[in-house]
């Protein structure tokens, strides 16, 4: 078993409960979910290696990862699809079948069956009569947008609209933890703004959201909170913002114009130096210091712009760090090339 | 173009009207899931139509006339026929299990309030009920067509104990959608609808069956389910209790196996 607990890198402040247990004791509210020490095998493929996790409820939290990173597995155990071999899962305090019964948990399983040979609306008929206390089917439809088509059979959906039907089957639990795996896969650009725009709205009363996908702007915006997981750990938990920093390299632009490449390259912190275009752009570790030797050495270096780590830059930072102190490849995955594997 | 719906008041608000479930989860899901099966155009045909037209065909080809052998001839080749029809309506629904399996779509249930085990009882209900057309409506051809004439008590006796029998095939049909690979659930549930029909002496009489067929016909659930079938319609016979032993012996054995498929299917349902 290697040492995970001491690579975790948590990025916690106040307000980020990573240390879910004492959170509990103060407000006597159970955690929306917590998982720990979990594990799960597929044959000799560790899918989760002694995951630990705890959500508080109300907040939105984006898993990152590569493909394999054991994104689909955790959201599989905890909503009691899937058993752990080791370690427990629970949400809101119970075992997660027992909390889908009460149908407090709403899924949207990633590529998840409808049923064939079915039009929209008697999918939703089926459905809306097996949870404990439904949403409104009207709502449901409503928030999903699904008027236009309730009459096309589920095996003629476009992409954008078979996702959209299983999000109303996530909701329509009227759940108090929505799981969306992948939820915006085959969605043009506007209708994931109008689902994200629709998601906000349904949580906004203080629901808890748990979230995989591809898309790290998607992350970046919607979610108060992001895990990274990768082979099955957990490898960075925090705000958008915190682990943005993580990556504390900054780049620095200016105008290519009586400045020498070379030279800058010379400058404290600089790490890489390129040109792009008509703008010449340094990688540094402290722009402050890189800044302040360049206005002394250079002084004709204009239209200066510092510009900080995307999310994207973090990821990446984050999956080399991985696979540099695990010896392992993850197999050249880029979030580039994951948006691709994402169809 | 697309809204999505923005404004709406929050749910928080418990004085908010909620729908009430008129229906448990498994009884709303069977009745949901037999109209569903009803609307579908090749289920109606292979296991409604088809045994009508067989009873016509046969009935009117072997039993014509009206003397009263021929009456009683055809009311044998009505019980055969709506066995026959019975019989692929449950394994149908087995098939369909096998189909929800490969999609995923038995993981999107399990979702739901729907407890697994609920949602096989719920299918096995929905399978009994999926039998019912192709034994009425046979039935009601043998009264209008056929001319058969019995006394009510012996139709409702021959329907309901017909039906009774029927359980061990729903199991089968249920097991075979868990066991069955997607890919070849057509293929293997056509097989073993025509094995048992033809071992069970749907299609040719037993009595026309060597002997080591006809030994083997009696551990066939088909064989008595049409035995059963009969039996009120001729006085003077003992009842088939051989025949209730072999149900039950076929209905503990499937049960079993369709338990640990369950637990099979649970596991490796496609992810």
């Amino acid at each position: 078993m290697p040492p995970t607990q001491n690579r975790v890198m948590v990025l916690t402040d106040s307000t980020i409960g990573a240390d879910g247990p004492a959170l509990d004791a103060h407000s006597g509210v159970a955690p929306a979910i917590r998982l720990e020490g979990v594990h799960k095998s597929y044959g000799s493929v560790r899918a989760v290696d002694g995951l630990d996790l705890t959500i508080a409820p109300g907040e939105i939290v984006a898993v990152l990862g590569p493909n394999g990173a054991g994104k689909s597995t955790t959201t599989e155990m905890i909503t009691g699809i899937t058993q752990p071999d080791g370690g427990r899962v629970e949400v809101f305090g119970q075992p997660p079948r027992v909390a889908v019964l009460q149908g407090r948990v709403g899924v949207m399983l990633q590529a998840g069956a409808l049923l064939q040979e079915a039009t929209v609306r008697d999918v939703l008929r089926l459905m809306h009569g097996l949870h404990a206390h439904p949403l409104p089917l009207a709502e449901v439809i409503e928030r999903a947008d699904l008027g236009g088509f309730l009459k096309t059979r589920t095996e003629k959906l476009s992409g954008g609209q078979a996702q959209r039907l299983r999000y109303a089957l996530a909701i329509m639990a009227d759940p108090q933890l929505l799981i969306l795996d992948e939820p915006t896969v085959g969605m043009d650009v506007e209708i994931r703004r109008a689902f994200w725009a629709s998601m906000r709205d349904l949580v906004a009363d203080g629901r808890t959201v748990l979230f995989a996908t591809h898309h790290l702007d998607e992350a970046d915006t919607e979610a108060d909170r992001i895990v990274v997981l990768a082979r099955g750990r957990l490898i960075a938990d925090g705000t958008p913002a915190m682990i943005k920093n993580r990556v504390a390299d900054r780049t620095i632009t200016l105008a290519d114009r009586g400045v020498r490449l070379a030279e800058l390259a010379r400058l404290p912190g600089v790490i890489g130096a390129e040109r792009m275009g008509s703008r010449l752009q340094l990688r540094t570790t402290d722009s402050d210091r890189t800044l302040r030797a360049m206005i002394a050495s250079q002084p004709e270096a204009a239209e200066l712009e510092v510009v900080s780590a995307s999310l994207e830059d973090a990821f990446l930072t984050l999956m080399r760090d991985e696979q540099a102190s695990d010896g392992h490849t993850l197999d050249g995955q880029t979030p580039d090339k994951l948006s691709e594997d994402a169809r | 173009m697309t809204t999505f719906v923005a404004d709406r008041s929050p749910r928080s608000d418990p004085s908010r009207p909620r729908p009430r479930r008129h229906l448990s989860a498994p009884v709303h899901y069977a009745v949901h899931s037999t109209w569903l099966t009803l609307k579908n155009f090749a289920f109606v045909i292979f296991a409604v139509g088809m045994p009508l037209v067989l009873y016509l065909v046969f009935s009117q080809t072997f039993a014509s006339g009206s003397t009263p052998d021929a009456r009683l001839a055809s009311a044998m080749i009505m019980v055969s026929m709506a066995a026959y029809g019975s019989l692929g309506a449950a394994m149908s629904g087995g098939s369909q299990l096998a189909l929800e399996r490969r999609s995923g779509w038995f993981r999107q249930l399990s979702v739901t309030a729907l407890a697994p085990r609920s949602f096989l009882l719920a299918k096995a209900a929905v399978i009994m009920i999926l039998v019912l057309p192709s034994l009425l409506l046979v039935y009601a051809a043998g009264f209008v067509v056929g001319g058969i004439r019995l006394p009510v008590a012996v139709w409702l006796a021959s329907l309901g104990l017909m039906w009774l029998a029927l359980i061990p095939l729903a199991i089968l049909g249920i097991v075979l959608g868990l066991w069955v690979k997607a890919e070849a659930v057509g293929g293997v549930t056509t097989l073993v609808l025509l094995l048992m029909a033809m071992l069970g002496g749907l299609w040719v009489p037993v009595d026309l069956m060597p002997s080591a067929a006809q030994a083997l016909a009696q551990t066939m659930p088909a064989y008595w389910l049409a035995e059963l079938g009969r039996w009120p319609m001729l006085p003077g016979t003992s009842f088939p209790w051989v025949g209730v032993g072999v149900l039950i012996a076929w209905s503990a054995g499937l049960t079993v196996l369709g338990a640990v498929g369950f637990r099979r299917a649970a596991a490796t349902s496609k992810r």
